[in-house]
């Protein structure tokens, strides 16, 4: 199984150069902008920080988990092309290692992806003069439990062979969600709205920042205990439809 | 391993795909022997190596490969044989020193030193990547691959088609290299029979999913020929002696089975040794019995 890793890690370093090129240019440069607010142009503008920096860690953490993995997204169609799916077939290893190897690669790229998000939220709280937020932290973690969704490339990919099918269907499952979500979101806000205006006789952002932000950290803290149970799960379940696909493939 | 006699057994193998029957079919190849797979294309020459490597699943039958069952004893099997496909199926990103390092950790006995002798004695850049090789190359890199780790049974598929003359000549000359080892054995499928004339000792011909002829080159070749008459004299050839006849504006050209049998049976009649394409075309005309 180490020669499956090595040759999956081998195939995406480029990938995987680029994006950690893309976080650390993004880290600097938003580290920069925090440390202008206080030595900087920025210097004596108020609010900007509190407004900047829970942005600037939130599109590290994105870049980092979601960069990360990126360059593995499109290994199972390169094997089809390849003709290394077929190839493995031919090798002393069961279906079962071909999946936990990859698996095991993506799992690698998702914690890496965690350990930088956790590292640009240390580099820009430093350059932000403010302490180490843990429900920023929190937060990352929660993002890192949903990132494993996209574990499920793996079978979709062994099945469609074709990361624009793969992605397709994955757009048409998530298009319910979605749009229930931005339902939600809607109907939310206007709770939120109403909520302001019954409570402190305005809607404005500060009012409404203040209705949101209990619900939003009771979300948080609920995720935060079901997340872990969330990646274990779905993880689980696309390691079992992949070693799946991967027989049926013996047509 | 085990000890065995043949080191392909294949029994009443049969797979059922719409529009095609892989029908019934059984042959050996002995240990230490190259045996050529020959038929035309569709005839099911891929589907029987595949199901040898249970890359597809057999509806029926039994195969053994090594002495031992193919399912049953897969990954076991898998230790001790070698693929090599007409295409080349590593990732064209990689080059010879990564994929050395992905197949020792997968192949007990790989041997880097076979693998990079290999590389050197067929010129091939160690640091190159795959996707800047030629097709010549790229087999050659497969068939590196594939004798590097101590495999008792190769087993290619159309692995010479489209290479030029010189280079399958020095792939041929590889392979009875590596049958100098008794314990080695090959099964090759092609439909370039002149390959095979050159180097198989068994042959298995296949057309329409079923095994047509199979037995040693020699036995094959001595008992088949062609025998040429007058439209005339065609009309006196028992219609159980011939496989197929191509008709011409002369006379005609019959393949018989029993060279020594039909030397008796028509007493005159000039009757030539086959070559392994000669029985190929004929036996792949014979629902015709007559064509031109």
């Amino acid at each position: 199984m180490k020669g499956l890793i090595y040759r999956e890690f081998y195939l995406i370093r480029k990938t995987l150069i680029l994006t950690l090129l893309v976080y650390f240019v993004f880290v600097a440069m938003m580290s920069l902008v925090c440390i202008s607010t206080y030595a900087g142009n920025l210097r004596g503008e108020e609010g900007v920080i509190e407004a900047f920096y829970p942005q600037a860690y939130f599109y590290a953490a994105c870049i980092a988990l979601v960069g990360m993995g990126y360059g593995h997204n499109d290994i199972v169609q390169k094997d089809y092309q390849s003709h290394w799916q077929l190839y493995s077939y031919t090798l002393p290893v069961s279906e079962k290692k071909i999946i936990a190897s990859k698996f095991i690669v993506r799992g690698i790229l998702l914690l890496a992806g965690l350990v930088l998000a956790v590292v640009a939220e240390l580099i820009l709280s430093t350059a932000a003069r403010m302490p180490v937020s843990f429900p920023h932290i929190k937060n990352i973690l929660i993002i890192c439990a949903l990132m494993t969704v996209g574990f499920s490339e793996i079978p979709l990919m062994l099945r469609f062979k074709n990361q624009n099918k793969a992605a397709t269907i994955i757009l048409l499952a998530c298009a319910p969600i979605i749009a229930a979500m931005f339902y939600f979101g809607w109907k939310f806000v206007k709770f939120c709205m109403a909520e302001a205006t019954r409570l402190y006789g305005e809607a404005t952002d500060e009012t409404m920042a203040k209705v949101f932000e209990p619900y939003f950290d009771k979300v948080r803290d609920i995720g935060f205990i079901v997340a872990p149970f969330f990646a274990a799960g779905i993880l689980f379940l696309f390691f079992r439809w992949s070693v799946k696909e991967l027989k049926r493939r013996r047509y | 391993m085990n000890d065995y006699e043949n080191a392909i057994e294949i029994k009443g193998l049969t797979k059922r795909y719409d529009g095609f029957t892989l029908d019934n079919v059984s042959f050996n190849v002995p240990k230490g022997g190259i045996m050529g797979f020959i038929g035309q294309n569709g005839a099911g020459k891929t589907t029987t190596i595949n199901a040898l490597l249970n890359i597809v699943r057999k509806d029926e039958g039994e195969i053994k490969l090594l002495g031992l069952d193919n399912e049953k004893d897969e990954y076991e099997v898998k230790k001790h044989i070698a693929a090599v496909f007409d295409e080349l199926p590593f990732d064209d990103r990689l080059n010879a020193v990564a994929m050395d390092k992905i197949l020792r950790e997968i192949f007990e006995e790989w041997s880097t030193d076979t693998f990079f002798g290999y590389m050197d004695r067929f010129a091939l850049p160690r640091k190159k990547k795959f996707g800047k090789f030629s097709k010549g190359m790229k087999m050659k890199l497969q068939i590196a691959a594939a004798l590097s780790h101590n495999a008792k049974l190769l087993i290619m598929d159309e692995a010479t088609t489209g290479l030029d003359p010189v280079v399958r000549n020095e792939i041929l000359d590889i392979f009875l290299e590596y049958l100098q080892n008794e314990e080695n054995t090959i099964l090759m499928s092609s439909h370039i029979t002149s390959d095979l004339d050159k180097i198989a000792d068994c042959v298995t011909f296949i057309d329409k999913g079923k095994v047509l002829v199979s037995g040693y080159k020699d036995d094959i070749l001595d008992s088949h020929g062609i025998l040429k008459c007058t439209k005339d004299d065609y009309k006196d050839i028992a219609p159980e002696d011939i496989i197929s006849a191509r008709l011409n504006d002369f006379g005609a050209e019959i393949m018989v089975s029993d060279r020594a049998e039909c030397s008796r049976k028509y007493s005159g009649a000039v009757i030539d040794p086959a070559t392994l394409e000669d029985i190929m075309i004929y036996y792949v005309n014979r629902g015709k019995k007559e064509w031109r």
